[in-house]
C-alpha cells in the first residue's frame, strides 16, 4: 500500500522519516542533490565482485553554476534529505518526472530503500539522451515513494550503505 | 480492516498518540498501560466511577467494591483512559472469565477519534450479589486499521448511558418477587407458624 496524504506526512513527522518536511508532496518526497558528488574515472576494466581503487574516485562539490552531465555519462550524487525509513515500511526512489524528460535518470535500477536505513540516499546520474545536461545544485532529481511492508517483524536494515553522509561508491560484498 | 498487532501500537504518552493522530503508523494511547497485553487485545479495569441506571447518578466505587444485587446492572467506567486515532476502530467485548459467575458485560464499539474513559454496563444474571471492585478486570479491546482515515471526525467522549425505561407495575412485582421471594416466603412461614401456636394457646 502506498503511504500518501496526511497519512504520508504524519508519517514523516512521526518517525523524522525525512529531514526537511518541505520535501512531502502528497504522494512522495522530493530529493534534492546534495552538493557532494563522486565521479568514477579509469581506462581499466573494472572486475565486478572486486572493490575499486582509491585511485579512480574522485570527490568534489558541485560548482555553482551546476554540474554539467555530458552524453553517456554518470556521475553519483547523493540527497539533501537525510532519511530515516521507519519498521514496517520501504522506499521506492524514481527520477523526477521532469529530469527524466531531458533523457537523465536518477536512479539505474529505481532506488530501494530498506526499513531501517538511515542515511542520504545515492544516486546514479546517468545522462542517456542526446543533450548535454547542466543541474543546479539542489536541485529536484528524485521523489521517493513510501510502501507499508506485510509485516514488521523483519530485522532492520544493517548493511554496508548505513548512515552514508555522501555518496557511497561501489563496495563489494565482503565473504 | 485487519486487526492490530499492539506491541508498537500502543503508548501512554499523549505527545507520541498526537503526533501521529493521522499517520499511517498511528497510535493508540492507553492510560495507566496495563503492564501485560495479549498481542491483539488490551484488558481494561474497573475505575472509581459507576453509572447507577436506577437513579441515573453517578457515583464513586469505595475501595472495598459495591454489590450488585441479582439481576441488576450497572455502568461502570474504566480506570484506563482510552484514546484512537482517526484510522483505527475498536471493539469492547466482556471478559469470558465473568460468565462462570452469571455476569454479563455489555459489547461495544470505539469510534475513530475518541478520547475518554469506557463506560461499559455489567449484568449480574445470578442469583447470587457480586462485588464489582476497582482494578477488576471487565473487558477486552482489540482494535482494527480501518483502509482510510476519516477526516470529518471530531473528538469524541463516551455519550451518556440510554437510561433504562421505567418499569411497569407488574415488571415492578416480578423484580421484586424474583429478588425476594426467598425472604417473603420464610417470613410467611414463620409469621403462619406464629399465628398458629397463638391460635392454639388461646383455644386451651
Amino acid at each position: 500500500m502506498l503511504i500518501v496524504g496526511d497519512n504520508l506526512r504524519d508519517l514523516c513527522i512521526q518517525h523524522a522519516v525525512v529531514s526537511n518536511l518541505d520535501s512531502y508532496d502528497i504522494t512522495s518526497l522530493t530529493l534534492r542533490l546534495n552538493i557532494r558528488v563522486t565521479s568514477i574515472n579509469t581506462e581499466a576494466v573494472v572486475d565486478y565482485g572486486k572493490p575499486l581503487k582509491q585511485s579512480w574516485i574522485n570527490e568534489f562539490d558541485i560548482p555553482e553554476e551546476g554540474i554539467e552531465l555530458k552524453r553517456n555519462v554518470g556521475l553519483l550524487g547523493c540527497s539533501e534529505e537525510v532519511i530515516q525509513m521507519p519498521i514496517g515500511y520501504f522506499g521506492l526512489v524514481q527520477t523526477k518526472g521532469s529530469l527524466a524528460r531531458l533523457f537523465v535518470s536518477a536512479t539505474c535500477n529505481d532506488g530501494q530503500i530498506d526499513s531501517g536505513f538511515c542515511g542520504r540516499v545515492t544516486f546514479e546520474l546517468l545522462n542517456l539522451g542526446h543533450l548535454k545536461v547542466r543541474i543546479p545544485r539542489l536541485a529536484p532529481v528524485a521523489q521517493l515513494f513510501i510502501l507499508r511492508t506485510s509485516t514488521k517483524n523483519v530485522p532492520p536494515y544493517a548493511g554496508r550503505y548505513m548512515n552514508a553522509e555522501k555518496p557511497t561508491v561501489y563496495k563489494p560484498k565482503l565473504s | 480492516m485487519s486487526a492490530i498487532l499492539l506491541k508498537r501500537r500502543l503508548t501512554s504518552s499523549e505527545e507520541d498518540f498526537r503526533k501521529s493522530l493521522r499517520s499511517d503508523d498511528s497510535r493508540i494511547f492507553i492510560s495507566p498501560l496495563p503492564e501485560t497485553c495479549d498481542p491483539v487485545s488490551v484488558d481494561l479495569s474497573v475505575g472509581d466511577r459507576i453509572f447507577e441506571s436506577e437513579t441515573s447518578i453517578q457515583r464513586g466505587i469505595p475501595a472495598e467494591g459495591i454489590t450488585l444485587r441479582p439481576r441488576r446492572s450497572i455502568v461502570v467506567y474504566t480506570s484506563e483512559r482510552v484514546c484512537v486515532p482517526h484510522n483505527i476502530f475498536g471493539i469492547v467485548s466482556g471478559k469470558g472469565s465473568l460468565i462462570y459467575h452469571g455476569v454479563f458485560v455489555s459489547h461495544g464499539k470505539i469510534d475513530p477519534g475518541f478520547q475518554d474513559n469506557l463506560r461499559v454496563g455489567i449484568l449480574n444474571g445470578s442469583n447470587r450479589p457480586i462485588q464489582i471492585k476497582p482494578g477488576m478486570l471487565i473487558c477486552s479491546c482489540s482494535f482494527f486499521q480501518m483502509d482510510s482515515h476519516m477526516h470529518d471526525v471530531s473528538r469524541t467522549s463516551a455519550r451518556e448511558p440510554v437510561k433504562p425505561p421505567r418499569p411497569t407495575i407488574g415488571q415492578a412485582i416480578r423484580a421484586f418477587w424474583s429478588a425476594y421471594w426467598q425472604w417473603i416466603i420464610g417470613t410467611f412461614l414463620a409469621g403462619l407458624t406464629v399465628v398458629t401456636r397463638l391460635l392454639g394457646l388461646w383455644g386451651r
